[in-house]
């Protein structure tokens, strides 16, 4: 059935250029979804006819609009910006369009909403119509002019590189009073001052100034600007100063983006290369990015930074990256965050990538304790990460880089209490214990002192290395899981050692099957995992209920009962039920839910929900034996292949949209299904006492 | 006990449309005007654009309603199918209980 839309022009348009990309990503993923909803059954015609006009709807309405909008988003955003206005387009179409400034606001809704516009776009007005209050000693009178005139060329489409050129002047010498200022370097510590909280503000909008000249310098080229924000950038540190810069930032960024995809004076490829040389020699702008990690929420600022730290290492400048600090400082969070997004996991498998999460955080010069620290994590630690990387192969972990793993650990026990943990050596740790999980794990017990025992693989002597306290250790580890990235690096290790250990264990009962007590080895594995979960979940002050590390561990498809599974152990042999109730709570005691069906659409816990619901469905759907012993014989061969069709849908790599769909779907079915409703319950509920 | 075909394509059908019913209901357009809100974008363009879309999906839930309340008859018409069934046969073995023995020799 088909639908006359109407495309009706504005007169008026005022848009949030980031929503709108997402908006895009959402329109064509809705209209693919009910595009596929069909029924050859003439009594479904009707619902049938509405999904199809729905799907007109979008497709000839909606998307067409959204590439208008995006379209313009490159002067449009970037001019609007300027004038502390939300983006106002009048009459335009996709081959024209007039800018012009939005009118006056004539009710109370429109002015909130234009108060949050001007909010969402916080962006230099004030500095280019009055003087700042507390900035005046600052050479204002020297810095209004050039501001006027770049104001001027850029509404008349004029000539900007000679205003750029005086602004840049000007602005060095601000950067260098700031940094040569004493008690600039008390901004960041002392917000709790009204006048530092007054005067942060006004280094906001001189931030502000300086990533629209970065927008600006797109044009022409100048490095010189990203420079000196560079500079200013390390002076004030990250934090609270970039706050009101994060918006700002991501509309300079999609403008960069927009404006290289629709160039149309360069090919494809030289443009990209060239953003990408441009944002990796700007450490002010990955400063943003690390500071206002939210921003990170956009896809296409994602891939643009993996983008970017791949393209780093590919051009070998890993050098540089070491001896940049504000670079080197930006890219460890920035990692972090991409690692801990779906689609981002994959760069962990990298090796140079992990290389580059390491190098990335330095820590302060001048402290001897971190200094070496950072020596040992930067060195030995990327050979830890060498090996951890290729840990799937055969390859043993030397019994030297184990040691010196270990003796940091001890090293951090013993200093936790007087040193505030840098996230750099958090982190690092973090990846680094991932050899040495499996050695640790045995000797954990909550009493005494944890004394570790490493055996080499060359039949050499046992070494031993004493750790401290068990609750010294609990201390050391809940620091460590204060890092949001730390604990997700965590989990992604402990998902892997329990995965490594439970196949072993597995690998070891299906060739020996005389084992007289199988379920007793099965129970002193997870015994042992058990000691490690409870361990990490003892530590103070935890990140968001460890849910950073539960997403770690869910990626790891640390589901062991699957993997007994996948290993045709005979169903006869093992007690399953015994070993979902053991697995499954180890599982979800970091996500404490009651219910199966109140499990979250959004966010982490979503993930690790999806993980588990498909996991548990997993086990007996293709094991009819199984689903009798499970009490599931009414559920019908019919039902299960629709489960068996939306659980590997949902287990295929996809955006997270599209995952929440389908666990939207998924939930939906098990309402209708009580037997699965009860067994997933059951699952969850077991007790998991060893 | 054995089930008609009838009944059984009716409750086939019935279980098919329920199905349908959800995946509109449970559909992500349903969500969509959630992120297309002012904050995203305002203009008499994007307004026709929402208000398009919030009229089809309040007629998209009220076909999906029609759709839950006609599987709701089906599957009434295959009971009723299964009972006549039952009814007929209990009559046909009633009817031959009336037999005598050496009726059937």
């Amino acid at each position: 059935m088909t639908s006359s839309i109407s495309r009706p022009v504005d007169t008026l348009m005022m848009f949030d250029p980031i929503r709108v990309r997402a908006l895009q990503e959402r329109t064509e993923y809705c209209a693919e979804a009910i595009g596929r909803i069909s029924l050859p059954d003439p009594a479904a015609d009707h619902a049938i006819s509405i999904c199809r006009q729905i799907t007109s709807t979008l497709n000839e309405m909606w998307l067409p609009m959204i590439r208008d909008v995006l379209a313009m988003v490159s002067f449009s955003a970037y001019e609007s910006a300027f004038h502390n206005q939300p983006i106002s387009v009048q009459a335009y179409d996709s081959s024209r369009f007039a800018p012009r400034w939005a009118g006056r606001a004539r009710s109370a809704a429109m002015r909130r909403e234009r108060a949050l516009r001007a909010a969402q776009f916080s962006c230099a007005a004030p500095w280019l119509k009055r003087a700042p209050r507390h900035l005046t000693r600052w050479t204002w009178s020297e810095l209004k002019q050039p501001l006027r005139d770049l104001r001027v060329a850029i509404r008349q489409g004029g000539d900007i590189t000679k205003p750029l050129r005086a602004l840049e002047q000007i602005l060095h010498k601000m950067a260098s009073e700031a940094i040569s200022d004493p008690s600039h370097a008390l901004l960041s510590a002392t917000s709790h001052r009204p006048e530092h909280q007054e005067a942060q503000t006004a280094v906001n909008e001189l931030f502000s100034v300086l990533a629209l000249l970065g927008g600006a310098g797109l044009h022409n080229v100048n490095h010189d600007a990203t420079d000196q924000f560079s500079r200013a950038s390390q002076a004030f540190g990250s934090g609270g100063a970039y706050g009101s810069v994060g918006a700002s930032t991501a509309s300079l960024i999609n403008v960069w983006m927009s404006h290289s995809e629709t160039a149309a004076s360069a090919p494809a490829g030289s443009r990209n290369e060239g953003i990408l040389d441009k944002i990796v020699r700007n450490g002010g702008l990955l400063n943003i990015l690390s500071a206002n990690l939210e921003l990170l929420e956009n896809y296409q600022l994602i891939d643009l930074a993996a983008g970017v730290l791949e393209e780093t290492e590919r051009q070998k400048s890993a050098f540089r990256v070491r001896n940049d600090p504000p670079v080197s400082y930006a890219i460890g969070p920035i990692m972090g965050e991409i690692l801990s997004r779906e689609g981002g996991v994959a760069l962990m498998n990298s090796f140079a990538t992990a290389r580059l999460a390491l190098i990335g955080d330095p820590v302060a010069p001048g402290d001897e304790f971190r200094a070496t620290l950072r020596a040992a994590l930067g060195e030995g630690t990327a050979q830890s990460v060498a090996l951890n990387a290729h840990r799937g192969s055969d390859t043993a972990v030397d019994l030297a880089a184990r040691v010196e793993v270990l003796d940091l650990l001890r090293l951090l026990t013993e200093e936790v209490e007087t040193l505030k943990l840098h996230p750099s050596v958090s982190r690092s740790l973090a990846v680094a214990l991932g050899p040495i999980l499996g050695d640790l794990l045995p000797h954990l017990e909550q009493t005494g002192t944890v004394i570790v025992t490493l055996l080499p693989t060359d039949g050499a002597a046992p070494h031993q290395v004493t750790l401290g306290s068990y609750q010294d250790l609990t201390r050391t580890f809940g620091h460590i899981m204060q890092d949001r990235t730390s604990q997700m690096v965590l989990g992604m290790n402990m998902g892997q050692v329990i995965t490594d250990r439970s196949r072993a264990a597995a690998e070891l009962l299906r060739d020996n099957p005389q084992l007289s007590d199988p379920m007793r080895f099965v129970e002193s594995v997870y015994a042992d995992n058990r000691r490690g979960i409870t361990l990490l979940n003892n530590g103070p002050k935890a990140y968001e209920a460890n849910l950073a590390f539960a997403l770690g561990l869910s990626i790891s498809r640390s589901i062991t009962a699957v993997n007994f599974m996948s290993l045709a152990i005979p169903v006869s042999s093992l007690p399953i039920s015994r070993i979902l109730n053991l697995t499954f709570p180890m599982l979800l005691s970091v996500l404490g839910l009651d219910q199966i069906t109140e499990l979250p659409s959004y966010g982490l816990e979503s993930d690790l929900a999806i993980v588990f619901s498909t996991s548990a469905l997993r086990i007996p759907i293709d094991n009819p034996d199984l689903r009798q012993r499970l009490g599931l014989v009414e559920v019908s061969a019919d039902t299960w292949d629709r489960y068996e069709a939306i659980v590997n849908e949902t287990e295929q790599g996809e955006v997270p949209a599209v995952r929440e769909a389908k666990m939207s779907i998924l939930r939906a079915m098990l309402r209708q299904d009580p037997a699965l409703h009860g067994y997933l319950n059951s699952v969850r509920s077991g007790s998991g006492d060893l | 006990m054995f089930a008609p075909s009838e009944s059984a394509a009716l409750r086939l059908r019935a279980h098919n449309l329920r199905s349908l019913a959800a995946r509109i209901l449970q559909s992500p357009v349903m969500d969509l005007l959630r992120h297309a809100d002012l904050t995203t974008w305002n203009s008499p363009r994007a307004e026709a654009c929402r208000a398009r879309l919030a009229t089809q999906i309040a007629i998209a839930r009220q076909a999906a309603d029609e759709l839950l309340l006609v599987a709701q008859r089906m599957d009434q018409q295959a009971l009723e199918i299964e009972l006549a069934a039952i009814a007929a046969g209990t009559a046909l073995n009633s009817q031959h209980h009336n037999l005598g023995p050496e009726e059937f020799i």
